[in-house]
Parts: structure tokens; C-alpha cells; sequence
């Protein structure tokens, strides 16, 4: 072997074992793809932590990883978590938190970004999970949104929904949404999309069929926000929301609880875990329960909707 | 890289190693481009998943996902013989079609494996550390496949299957079946897909109709790497090279996570894996010119 | 016996391209028979080996071997009965499988292949005889891939696998057209041998006039997809390609005019 593979072998040897020093606490923070929804989430996270001292640098240590979309590198990286001297562990949306949650039984485990833990396996019990894994659970307040649809459409006969069925976390929210349109006589065209580019053909075709889209959650559908709310201004079918970023990016109106907010209970969870020596097992999962309404007045404008004074009031004002 | 990460990238390394000799019997020895397999792991997965939590014995459900890669295979290469169509397209066809399968043989988008009774769970009932004994289980799993495989490539039907993808002309003229012969290979590749979509399913935790994505990738350049660091000169160098590259790439990818401690983020992994593959494949040209210059 | 009767193909029927390359010849060969086949170009002689391999479905007519009607049989499934050597010296093997191995396909050529392996003793012990015969060295070479040798080799190769077991038909396509005028000759020579030897039923198609006559039993001349000439015996014995030539103008009114069957009946 020569000299020049020793030497990188000798630096990645030295810069591995570099991690061994450190007496600091550990915190391991890991996300399966690189989204907004992420960036939020981890916005408040880190905010909610340094509010209580907790810091990169300052006695913690933060490593990040990202799957990059791979399940079998997140398998790897909860593998390699499972290994090492973490004090608690943030893991955000849900095949990254089933991975981890497979691997690591003797760590505290706090999951975020994620719809329905129960469903997923994470946890076992809402209020009193039990073992070593807690969170911050999201819940789209799809009732809230539905009846602001109601109200803002006086003549609603038939809504429309797309959404990629490979998401977990979509099909558990479309699901919600059916059973609430059927009590309330409305239609339901649903449109599935496997990939961003199906997007706007999806949307296209609610085309004279619905009089209003529902955008769900959905990583797929809100990653190609952009060509949906081309399509809504288009067709005159207004986009309501269930997450008030997505508002921000165009769609007329909705309501919901922030994924910053998420971030934060989380990190709150991660202060009572790290600071106040709880156990994971013993905090409840956190539901959100303030909610956010949020009015696009640039699309709302361009539509020439109405929308009632009773939801203005108070509702955020965006795209001004 | 800990002793924890250091097993973790053996143990996935030796499970995808299935999938690494799954696609250097459809890729090298048949000459066929597979995509099919993008959608067979997931299938295998989403089989076994379905087959546990509704009761089966985690064995049999195991098997069953690889019996169902086999029958995507044969689909991808019926299409191909006797559909003539390209094998490429074929090969996507069957893949994009399994994502609604898979949902459907699921029931929903994720069926989770934490808490049932499944193959890996017996490892850890057995009192076993699944630390050391998951990467001893894979590589024995891994060894008896190589073996099989190897022995097949060996045996009158073998011959002719490796004579069909390098010669199917000459193949013909000799009494070979081309085309049925494709079919069984491609179906044995996409079990051993299968297989590995389902034992991986159990050990990760959970059945995802997105867990295929970027599969072939991953085959390919564990084979790739494998043949640049064990010269196939025999069948069974190339079959070990196979798993050998697909250990070598997992472990490759652990060095790269462990890149935060120089400074490098998260987001950089597929980067950095990529540079540090694409070193490993120039750097035994790079010597074998440098020790050509040296002895001139 | 076999027979072609009324064979009639049409490559790309119906479009600007049609090309009517057999218009029902009718050609029996008997056993034993070491039938030439010349032709100019387009004149269907490799068509006419086609369809007796299978690669080639005809529009019309029956292709029979000792009785069996073969013509929607595709090629692997006829292969029980003929064997085939083709132009190209790298077509007719596997570069990346050895010598032995290559033979061995051949081997199983027209049998059942199963689970047994596929090299045994048996066939080592006929692989090295064949080989050692040919005199090129090649038998002590049984685990080198075939990729290593060189054209003229491989085309040797070649012709072991397609005697190495009995065939009720060889069919050599332009053997040594690629080959060397040296090599060719060494190819032929060994052909001639191996022929006489196994006594085997045997079509080639030649572009080389002085091949087809100074070979075989019987020469067939192919013109636009139909015989113009079928000569054997003593009508053929001592026949030179001018005489040919002159058979020709005769049948078919017309001069030869194709270069390549002219300028190789000068050489």
C-alpha cells in the first residue's frame, strides 16, 4: 500500500476517533430528505433548545445525518446511532423515525414530522407511550379546514383532493377528509400523484368537476406547490391548505399548526429529557392544539373570493 | 467510524449483497438492464410485511416475497421475449406498475414490523446480541446464495444461461431456448430481490411503498465496485466481488457519515460517497500505470 | 433427407423495401451430399442457409428434415439436426467462456440441459481428441477463455463445436470469408477432413467460384432468388468457373455481371 493511502487512511482514523473525546452531551439529529417541512421543524427544535441553554458547542453537540431518500441508508445511519454515546435523539418524519425506533431501544428517541406514530408503530399509547420514545406529533386540523371551506363556498357540492397514496401521512389525513365530506353530503374526487411532475396534470383535471381543492400534508404535492397554485389561479378553483406555509406559497386559505410550533414541542420534550431528567416513556405525545388561520389576500384577490368577516378576524394576513 | 457503525455497514452490506448478485445475473451474465428491480424490493417487502401482520410464520412470508419478486422477474423478461419489448422498457413498466400493487397488497402506504413476530425478532428472542449475530446471519445467507448461484452457473442450464447474454445467436444455433431461459433468470434475480426486500423490510422495521427507489442504483455500483477490486476471472471471484462491492459501498457510505467531524453536513452524503466510490474505482488503474511506468 | 420445397421469402412485404428474396426454389439433398451454393449477390444463397436454420420464416413452403416438417420450428428447436458455422469467426463462440466451456455447449446441442454439470470427464476426453487433431495446439488450452484466440482460431473452434456431435446437416456460412487466404485454407482443409470423416450431410455458401467447385459433391448457382444451375457428378467433375460462367449465359440468357463472382472466378 502506498504512502498516500496510509496517509488518508491515518486522517480519516484520526478525525473518527476525534469524536471519542468529546465529554459533551450528545444529541443526534436525523431526517430522511432534504424539505421544507424539515428546515421548519428543525428551526424550532434548535430555537426551543437554545431558549433553555442547550446549544451546538456550548456542552452539546449536535450531529446531523440525512438519508437522502435512501431506506437503507437510514437504516445505516440508525444502526450507527444505536452505537454511539447519544443522549437523546431526534428523528423527523416517519420511515427515518421507524428505523430508528427498530434500533435503538436504550436511547431516548423523540420523533417529529410525524402524522400518526400510532399507526407507525413508534409508540404504543398516546398519553403514556412507555418505552423509550416520544415526540411531537403533527395534526392537521382537516375539520377546521373543512368547515372553512364550507364557508367560504357557499355552493360546495364536490371538493378535490391530490395526494400521493405512497405517503403514509397523507393516506391517514385523505382518509379523515372522506368520512367528513360523506357526513356533510359533499363529493370527494381524489387524484393520486406518484411523483412532483404528476402534479399538475392531477390538478388539472379537477377542472368543472370541484369547487374547491384540498391540499393535504403531502411531501409530493407540496413540493411542486408552485405548479398547483399556477393551476388554481388558472381554473379559478381556490387551494385551501391544512399548514399555513403552504398558504404563504399561494394557497387562498387554511389553518395549521405550524411545523416551527412542532419543532418547538419537540425541543421541549428533548429540554425535559435532557435537563429535567425525564423519561421519554413518560411524556405524553404532544398534539398541537393552537392553531393557526392564515388568508392569502394576493390569491384571494386574483380568485375574487369572498371570504367572511368572521374567519378575517384574526386570521394571519399573508402574500400583502 | 465506531465498532457499532462498523458492524451496521457489514450487516447492510451483506444483506444488499443479495441484491448485488441478483443484479449481476440479470445485468453481467444475461446482459439484461433491469429496472425491474426498483419495484421487486419493495414487492418482496410489501408480501412478507403483509403475510406477517396478518399471522404467517415470518419464514414463509419471507419466502413468499421472494417467490413474488420471481414473478415480477418473469413478467419483465415475458414482456421483453415475447412482447418484444425493449428490455429496458419492460423493466420500468413492471416497476411502475408494482407501486400501485405494492399499496394494494399492503393496504396502506407503510405497514410497520416493530413488535411482530418476525425473523429478525427471533434473533433477538434467542438471547443472541442482534449487534454481532444480524451480520453473522446476512453473511451466512449471503454465502449460501453465492455458493447456489456460483454451482448453478455451473451446471448445463447455467452454461447456457451465461451463454445466452453473451452470444444468443450462437446460443440458438446450439439448441439454446433464448428466451425461456431469460425468463428463469430474470425470475431467480428478482427472487433473490425479494428476498432481500423482505428480510430488509423486518429489519428495518417497516414496509414502504417508496423503499425501492434508487435499489438498482445500488446493485450496479456494488457490482461495479466488486469487479475493480476482485478481478472476476473466475465465476466465482466475480459472485464474492459482488457482495464484496456491496459491503465495500456500505462501508464507504460510513465513512461518509462520519464526515460531520471534518466539517462536512449532512446534505454533502451522497457527495461524498460519491467521490469517495469514484476513488476507489480510478485508484487500481491509477497503480496499475503507475507500477507499468515504474518498470519501463 | 432434406428438403425445401417452394420456398418463397419476402423480406419487409408491402413496404417501398420489398424484396423478394426466394421465389419458390425447390432443393433436395441427399445424405452424405457436400452441397456448394454460389451466387451473386442478392441471389438468396444465404437466405436459402437461413431458412434451413431457422432464422428466416418463409412466406411459402415446406422445409423437411427426413420426413419432419421443421418450418415453423424456430432454431434452437431444429438444432437437434443441423449444426452451424457462421461468417463472423467471433459469432460462433463466447469470448468470456473458455474453450471447454464453449464445447460443451455444443455439446448439449439437440439434448436436454439440466441441473448436471455442465464439464465432465467424458466430454474433456472428446474435446482434447477433436482439438489435438486440428494440430493447432488448441487441446492444451481447454481452460483459456476463448477470447484469447485468435479469428482463425475461433473459427476452428468454431468448427469442432459444430461437428463435435452428430448432425443430420452442417451448414457452413461463408466459413473463411473473414479469414486469411492462409488461414482459409488451413479451415478448409480441416472442413474437407472433418466432412469426409463423419461422412455429413453438408451445404456451404461460398462467394469464391474456385471454392464451390474445387469442394463438395454438388454446386448450386443461385440467380434472383431462384436456381440457375445444379450440377453433380460427372457433369461437374473437372469443371472449371469459366465453364460455369458459360453454363450460366446459356441457361439464363444473360452475361454474369456481378465483380465479386467474376473477379474470384479468376483467381
Amino acid at each position: 500500500m502506498n504512502t498516500l493511502c496510509r496517509a488518508a487512511l491515518a486522517a480519516a482514523a484520526l478525525a473518527a476517533s476525534a469524536s471519542c473525546w468529546a465529554a459533551d452531551k450528545l444529541i443526534g439529529i436525523t431526517y430522511y430528505i432534504e424539505h421544507p417541512v424539515v428546515v421548519e421543524l428543525l428551526r424550532g427544535f434548535k430555537d426551543s433548545l437554545k431558549a433553555e441553554g442547550i446549544e451546538d458547542g456550548k456542552g452539546y453537540r449536535f450531529e446531523t445525518q440525512s438519508a437522502q431518500g435512501s431506506p437503507v441508508t437510514a437504516a445505516q445511519i440508525a444502526k450507527k446511532f444505536a452505537g454511539e454515546p447519544f443522549d437523546l435523539v431526534l428523528t423527523l418524519s416517519t420511515p427515518s423515525s421507524q428505523a430508528m425506533v427498530s434500533a435503538v431501544k436504550d436511547k431516548p428517541i423523540v420523533f417529529a414530522g410525524v402524522t400518526d406514530p400510532l399507526g407507525a408503530k413508534l409508540v404504543g399509547n398516546l398519553e403514556k407511550p412507555g418505552g423509550n420514545v416520544t415526540g411531537s406529533k403533527d395534526a392537521p386540523p382537516f375539520d377546521k379546514v373543512f368547515e372553512l371551506i364550507r364557508a367560504t363556498i357557499p355552493n360546495l357540492k364536490a371538493v378535490g383532493i391530490l395526494y400521493n397514496a405512497g405517503e403514509a401521512n397523507s393516506k391517514s389525513q385523505v382518509d379523515q377528509i372522506r368520512l367528513l365530506a360523506k357526513a356533510a353530503g359533499i363529493e370527494v374526487f381524489e387524484v393520486t400523484v406518484a411523483k412532483p411532475s404528476d402534479v399538475q396534470a392531477a390538478a388539472q383535471s379537477f377542472a368543472g368537476k370541484v369547487q374547491a381543492i384540498f391540499c393535504p400534508n403531502d411531501g409530493t404535492v407540496i413540493s411542486n406547490f408552485e405548479v398547483l397554485n399556477r393551476v388554481q389561479l388558472e381554473t379559478r378553483i381556490p387551494v385551501f391548505a391544512a399548514d399555513v406555509s403552504t398558504v404563504n406559497r399561494g394557497a387562498v386559505a387554511g389553518i395549521g399548526a405550524s411545523f416551527y410550533q412542532g419543532g418547538l414541542n419537540a425541543g421541549r420534550i428533548a429540554a425535559d429529557i435532557l435537563k429535567r431528567g425525564r423519561k421519554a416513556g413518560d411524556i405524553a405525545v404532544v398534539v398541537p392544539d393552537k392553531f393557526d388561520t392564515a388568508i392569502n389576500v394576493k390569491t384571494q384577490q386574483a380568485l375574487g373570493l369572498a371570504i367572511p368577516e368572521s374567519i378575517r378576524q384574526g386570521a394571519k394576513l399573508l402574500g400583502q | 467510524m465506531s465498532m457499532t457503525a462498523l458492524l451496521g455497514a457489514l450487516e447492510l452490506g451483506l444483506l444488499t449483497g443479495l441484491l448485488a448478485l441478483a443484479v449481476f445475473l440479470s445485468f453481467r451474465v444475461l446482459n439484461f438492464p433491469d429496472l425491474t428491480v426498483d419495484g421487486s424490493f419493495p414487492l418482496g417487502a410489501a408480501v412478507c410485511a403483509a403475510l406477517i401482520v396478518a399471522g404467517a410464520n415470518p419464514y414463509v412470508a419471507t419466502f413468499a416475497g421472494a417467490g413474488a419478486g420471481a414473478l415480477a422477474g418473469a413478467l419483465t423478461a415475458y414482456l421483453n421475449v415475447r412482447l418484444k419489448i425493449l428490455h429496458l422498457l419492460a423493466g420500468i413498466l413492471v416497476m411502475v406498475g408494482l407501486y400501485s400493487i405494492n399499496l394494494r397488497v399492503m393496504g396502506a402506504p407503510n405497514v410497520p414490523l416493530i413488535g411482530t413476530h418476525t425473523v429478525i425478532s427471533d434473533i433477538e428472542s434467542a438471547g443472541l446480541q442482534p449487534k454481532y449475530a444480524l451480520p453473522l446471519l446476512f453473511l451466512g445467507i449471503a454465502a449460501v446464495a453465492a455458493a447456489l448461484l456460483t454451482w448453478f452457473l455451473s451446471t448445463e442450464i447455467g452454461l447456457a444461461m451465461r451463454a445466452t447474454g453473451e452470444n444468443p445467436r450462437m446460443s440458438s444455433a446450439n439448441g439454446i431456448n433464448t428466451g425461456r431461459l431469460t425468463i428463469v433468470g430474470l425470475a431467480i434475480s428478482n427472487a433473490l430481490v425479494g428476498l432481500c426486500g423482505a428480510l430488509f423490510a423486518q429489519s428495518q422495521g417497516s414496509s414502504d411503498a417508496a423503499m425501492g427507489s434508487g435499489m438498482i442504483v445500488i446493485g450496479l455500483a456494488s457490482v461495479i465496485i466488486g469487479e475493480n477490486i476482485v478481478p472476476p476471472r473466475l465465476m466465482v471471484l466475480a459472485v464474492v466481488g459482488a457482495i464484496a462491492g456491496s459491503v465495500l459501498y456500505r462501508l464507504v457510505i460510513g465513512f461518509a457519515l462520519s464526515g460531520n467531524v471534518i466539517g462536512l453536513q449532512a446534505q454533502d452524503l451522497n457527495i461524498i460517497t460519491a467521490v469517495m466510490v469514484g476513488v476507489a474505482l480510478v485508484l487500481p488503474r491509477l497503480r496499475a500505470t503507475l507500477k507499468r511506468r515504474s518498470a519501463a | 433427407m432434406i428438403e425445401l420445397k417452394e420456398i418463397e421469402v419476402v423480406f419487409n412485404p408491402g413496404t417501398p423495401i420489398e424484396m423478394r428474396a426466394l421465389k419458390g426454389p425447390t432443393v433436395c439433398i441427399d445424405r452424405s451430399e457436400f452441397v456448394t451454393v454460389i451466387g451473386t449477390n442478392g441471389a438468396g444463397k444465404s437466405t436459402l442457409l437461413n431458412v434451413l436454420s431457422g432464422e428466416v420464416s418463409p412466406l411459402r413452403g415446406t422445409v423437411k428434415i427426413d420426413g419432419a416438417d421443421v418450418t415453423r420450428l424456430p432454431t434452437h428447436a431444429r438444432s437437434y439436426a443441423i449444426s452451424r458455422v457462421f461468417q463472423d469467426p467471433l459469432a460462433g463462440t463466447c469470448a468470456n467462456l473458455t474453450i471447454l466451456e464453449n464445447l460443451a455447449i455444443a455439446f448439449r446441442r439437440g439434448k436436454r440441459r439440466g441441473l448436471g454439470g455442465g464439464i465432465d470427464r467424458k466430454l474433456k476426453d472428446l474435446a482434447r481428441e477433436r482439438l489435438a487433431r486440428v494440430g493447432l495446439g488448441l487441446e492444451k488450452r481447454l481452460d483459456d477463455k476463448i477470447g484469447l484466440l485468435s479469428g482463425g482460431q475461433r473459427q476452428v473452434v468454431s468448427l469442432v463445436m459444430a461437428t463435435l456431435t452428430p448432425v443430420q446437416l452442417l451448414l457452413l456460412d461463408e466459413h473463411t470469408a473473414a479469414l486469411d487466404p492462409r488461414t482459409a485454407d488451413v479451415v478448409m482443409k480441416l472442413t474437407q477432413e472433418i466432412v469426409a470423416e463423419q461422412c455429413l450431410t453438408t451445404l456451404m455458401v461460398t462467394h469464391s467460384m474456385r471454392q464451390a467447385l474445387d469442394y463438395g459433391t454438388r454446386t448450386i448457382m443461385m440467380h434472383e432468388g431462384r436456381v440457375a444451375i445444379d450440377v453433380q457428378g460427372a457433369q461437374r467433375t473437372g469443371m472449371t468457373a469459366a465453364d460455369l460462367l458459360k453454363m450460366f449465359e446459356t441457361v439464363r440468357h444473360e452475361q454474369v455481371t456481378d465483380d465479386s463472382l467474376l473477379l474470384s472466378a479468376a483467381a
